[in-house]
């Protein structure tokens, strides 16, 4: 049976081919690398906005006189797949890397770029666990992390919804513990009471247990779920389906949630990125990104993030070199040194561990099929 | 590499290289090694105590996840996710070990994987344990096995293959260190030959040339200064060799010289001690010389108290000079003015003389038109006389035509009776005018010589006057000369006086030196006291320099040039 999964990584690494060798051999192109789950919903808006900014460049004339091509990997969000495509990327011509989008591939990856024969910088748009702060060096990031997430969270559910007590239910990997983590923390210290904490692993999870002792408990007046958009709907579902109509939480793996029918509705996400916003950069870049790609939905934070990426690795190329180890310092001193870079998610620069610098997370509520901003920080 | 300095830096160098390299060599092996092993070390050590750790941890959470299946306290179920946090965290650390390969990171995956199944399953016993379904939570409790085994089979692999490659690598590490130990022993092989090789250039490089610089300079010792032929040796002893030629060139050269020296002194010492003894006798005559300058600078000064009173009366002498040149340019003066009066009187008479011989001029002038006028009177006379005779002439024609015509020729004939009547009174005119034209004349003739001497009177008179302004004007000049005379004389008194003031003092001055020249007399005799006793002690010193020339002339005759 034909798996559209499997088939991916071939399909990437043929087009990748095709792209680099109708470049020519007189001008070679500047690689960059791009890994992420690019066939899932979460990863295919970084493949399509990366295509469009690469295409922006190239038009405008490439950088540093030569043409910028990508070199893209699915990675499923399967680490050891991340841990693969990385090893191929630090030993191909990349100079540096997109990726990856979830922390777990990103951690699991991590160590392989940094340890290559030629170390080579990766930025992740969306990977937000706390554990990538310590990730080493050659790491950035260009969104908040889950301690953001699960404050901005803890913080709307006890001052804005007035809520005392609730579950948290969470994938068990990096992402869905440091949400978790980071959720339960705040709450509680905001005075709020967590009940219940459990973990799963499916997509979609039997979260059958879990929500039959919530119901029996009575006294849960939410659920946080730290999970990704498959899971989180079949959380959901499994819990309407019990009778538990309380409010639903969720970190940014629930972006895009409202395109899953009525059941989203009601449910609160937070975000570092959203389409709806109103500013000029971001009406620009959605208003191109539809036109482009019109049977896609709206550009996500991974794929607006990687849009921004793009540029910002086009700025420290043309002001840095080429060399691996001069981007990997150029992107050190954006926002520090060199000024941020002013992109459509919103400002960039990085601290001293390569984390986002004034990091900001909306939360949105989903209401008739779309979002609506309810609350920033 | 003619130089020892050169050989010794040189053997030194390869010495201290290669001892260098050795032990760098040596160092860099250690180095190496340790490195190599503390990291390896390190990384299994680590390796296994966060392997150990896991391992620890998952049997712990275990019995927490089992506790509360069993007992249901909330701390057992809470201890089950503190250390299941901690669990994580070691999974972590497992990952950032250095010299992980990507099967190694993949496996790293495989164990937080199952742990999060283990986690899983148990949470899921303990929600329907709490739900009251005890055999479905031991159900879901037992699902943790297989992944808990994974997790130990992962561990073990990991570990396994940890302890696989530190034996791979401390084998490499083995023969690594054995290349190098061969390497500098070798070196340390080469080093000590080398050492020993140098060493045994460099005592022969010296040892031989020594010998021969020894024996050149023993026989220079004895006197023998004979240029040697040292042969070829290294730069430094060849210098040392040239520098001992050049030394026993140079006393050759010293040991000649003093001996002409001594020559000469000797010679030179006689004649030394007969011109000191002559010096003596020199410094007693001039020492009687100076007594005879001293007592003559003593007369001097008393001349010249006599030359001050001399100089005294001229002085007096020059006053009444000035006094009366001063008189004599006044009489001058006046003098002048009574000759300039007299010669405007003379020029005043030339002026009158000038006029009366101008009138004198005019008269001859006059007179000379007057005797024109009577020379032509006299032709006027001459024609008239013509004119009577040619009347006479035609009166005979007539009386001769008339005598031939007698009948007819009457009327001619009283014609030329009338001619002949007018003939003759014309003649007779003719001679009265031809009277008072000759008185005239000599008339005239007086006046001109009367003229004639008054112009000569007049001339003299002239020239009388004008030698009496000329007398006069050389008179003025020789007054104006005197005067001229006269002021020089007094400029010429004045600075003589000024003279006589200056000689004064220079008389005065020339007594101070005289005095000074006494005093220094005085001491130049005693100077030449002083070199008559140095004299003596001179001629004393000529003649042991004598005696000493005597004894060096004996001792450089040992030496053989």
């Amino acid at each position: 049976m034909w798996n559209p999964l499997r088939t991916a990584p071939v399909l990437s690494w043929i087009f990748t081919v095709l792209t680099l060798a109708s470049c020519g051999r007189g001008n070679r192109p500047i690689v960059i690398g791009l890994a992420g789950p690019l066939s899932d919903p979460v990863g295919a808006p970084m493949l399509a906005a990366a295509r469009m900014a690469v295409d922006e460049i190239n038009a405008a004339g490439g950088v540093r006189g030569r043409r910028l091509a990508l070199e893209f990997y699915d990675d499923l969000g399967v680490t050891d797949s991340a841990v693969r495509i990385a090893a191929t990327l630090s030993a191909g011509e990349a100079v540096a890397v997109i990726g990856h989008a979830f922390s777990r591939t990103t951690l699991a990856a991590a160590a392989v770029y940094a340890g290559a024969p030629i170390p080579i910088a990766s930025i992740t748009p969306s990977s937000s666990s706390p554990d990538i702060t310590e990730a080493g060096d050659w790491l950035f990031r260009t969104c908040p992390t889950d301690l953001s997430h699960g404050d901005a969270l803890a913080k709307w559910a006890k001052d804005g919804l007035q809520l005392d007590r609730g579950a948290v239910l969470y994938v068990n990997d990096e992402y869905g513990r440091g949400i978790r983590r980071a959720f339960v923390d705040r709450f509680s210290g905001l005075g709020g009471e967590i009940l219940e904490q459990d973990p799963f692993l499916d997509s979609p999870p039997d979260m059958g247990p879990f929500l039959e002792r919530i119901q029996q408990g009575g006294r849960t007046q939410f659920l946080m779920i730290a999970g990704d958009r498959p899971q989180a709907m079949g959380i959901i579902r499994q819990a309407r389906a019990l009778g538990l109509q309380m409010p639903i939480l969720g970190g940014d793996g629930l972006e895009g949630i409202e395109q899953d029918g009525a059941l989203a509705n009601g449910a609160f996400v937070s975000s570092a990125y959203l389409p709806i916003l109103t500013t000029p950069a971001n009406r620009r870049f959605v208003d191109q990104y539809r036109n482009r790609f019109p049977n896609e939905g709206p550009p996500n934070q991974p794929g607006a993030a990687t849009y921004d990426i793009i540029h910002l690795l086009a700025r420290v190329i043309g002001e840095s070199g080429v060399k691996r180890a001069a981007i990997r310092d150029g992107l050190s001193r954006v926002g520090r040194e060199d000024p941020s870079y002013r992109g459509v998610t919103g400002p960039i620069g990085f601290d001293a561990h390569g984390d986002l610098l004034g990091q900001q997370v909306w939360i949105s509520e989903v209401k008739d099929g779309a979002i609506k901003l309810a609350g920033e920080r | 590499m003619g130089s020892l300095k050169r050989r010794l830096i040189l053997g030194t160098a390869m010495l201290v290289l290669l001892v260098l390299g050795t032990a760098l060599v040596g160092i860099s092996a250690i180095r190496s090694l340790d490195q190599a092993v503390t990291t390896d070390l390190d990384a299994v050590l680590r390796g296994n105590v966060l392997a150990s750790a896991l391992v620890g941890l998952q049997a712990e959470q275990t019995r927490a996840a089992e506790s509360y299946l069993t007992n249901g306290d909330g701390q057992s179920q809470n201890q089950f996710r503190v250390i299941g946090d901690s669990a994580h965290t070691i999974q972590r650390a497992l990952r950032r070990l250095s010299g992980l390969s990507a099967e190694d990171q993949a496996r790293l995956n495989q164990i937080a994987i199952h742990q999060g199944e283990v986690e899983v399953a148990f949470a899921r016993a303990h929600a329907l344990r709490d739900l009251g379904r005890p055999q479905a939570a031991r159900t879901a409790a037992d699902q943790a096995q297989p992944p808990t085994d994974s997790i130990t089979a992962a561990l073990t692999a990991l570990t396994t293959i940890q302890q696989n490659r530190v034996q791979t690598q401390a084998s490499s590490l083995q023969r690594l260190a054995t290349r190098r130990q061969s390497v500098v022993w070798l070196l340390f092989i080469v080093a000590l030959l080398l050492g020993v090789a140098t060493a045994a250039w460099i005592i022969q490089s010296i040892d031989i040339p020594l010998a021969r610089l020894t024996a050149a300079t023993d026989r220079m010792g004895k006197g023998d200064l004979r240029p040697v032929d040292l042969g070829s040796m290294p730069h430094e002893l060849q210098q040392l060799g040239e520098s001992v030629n050049r030394m026993g060139s140079s006393l050759h050269d010293v040991v000649e010289a003093v001996i002409r020296e001594a020559r000469e002194v000797s010679a030179s010492a006689s004649d030394f001690s007969a011109m000191s003894q002559q010096l003596a006798a020199s410094g007693s005559q001039i020492t009687e010389e100076m007594s005879h300058v001293s007592s003559r600078a003593v007369e001097q000064a008393a001349n010249v108290k006599t030359l001050e009173s001399v100089f005294s009366d001229i002085r007096r002498g020059v006053t009444t000079n000035a006094g009366l040149a001063a008189e004599s340019s006044e009489l001058s003066h006046r003098i002048r003015s009574i000759a300039d009066y007299h010669r405007s009187s003379i020029e005043r008479t030339t002026a009158s003389l000038g006029e009366l011989r101008t009138i004198v001029s005019s008269a001859g002038e006059q007179i000379k038109r007057l005797t024109g006028q009577a020379d032509r009177l006299a032709d006027f006379v001459e024609r008239v006389r013509s004119l009577a005779d040619q009347n006479g002439v035609l009166a005979v024609n007539a009386a001769v035509e008339s005598g031939r015509i007698h009948e007819s020729g009457e009327g001619v004939s009283a014609v030329a009776k009338e001619i002949r009547t007018l003939a003759d009174a014309g003649g007779e005119l003719v001679e009265s005018a031809e009277r008072v034209t000759a008185t005239l004349h000599a008339q005239i003739q007086e006046t001109v010589g009367g003229i004639a001497t008054g112009s000569a009177r007049i001339l003299a008179i002239e020239g009388a006057t004008a030698q009496t302004g000329g007398a006069l004007q050389e008179i003025i000049q020789a007054v104006d000369a005197v005067t001229v005379s006269a002021e020089k004389v007094v400029g010429g008194v004045k600075r003589v006086h000024g003279l006589v003031g200056d000689l004064a003092e220079h008389t005065t001055a020339v007594d101070a030196i005289a005095r000074q020249q006494a005093a220094v007399n005085d001491s130049v005799a005693a100077s030449v006291a002083e070199q008559t006793a140095s004299t003596e002690e001179i001629a004393r010193g000529a003649a042991g320099l004598f005696e000493a020339a005597q004894r060096l002339q004996a001792l450089v005759s040992d030496f053989r040039i």
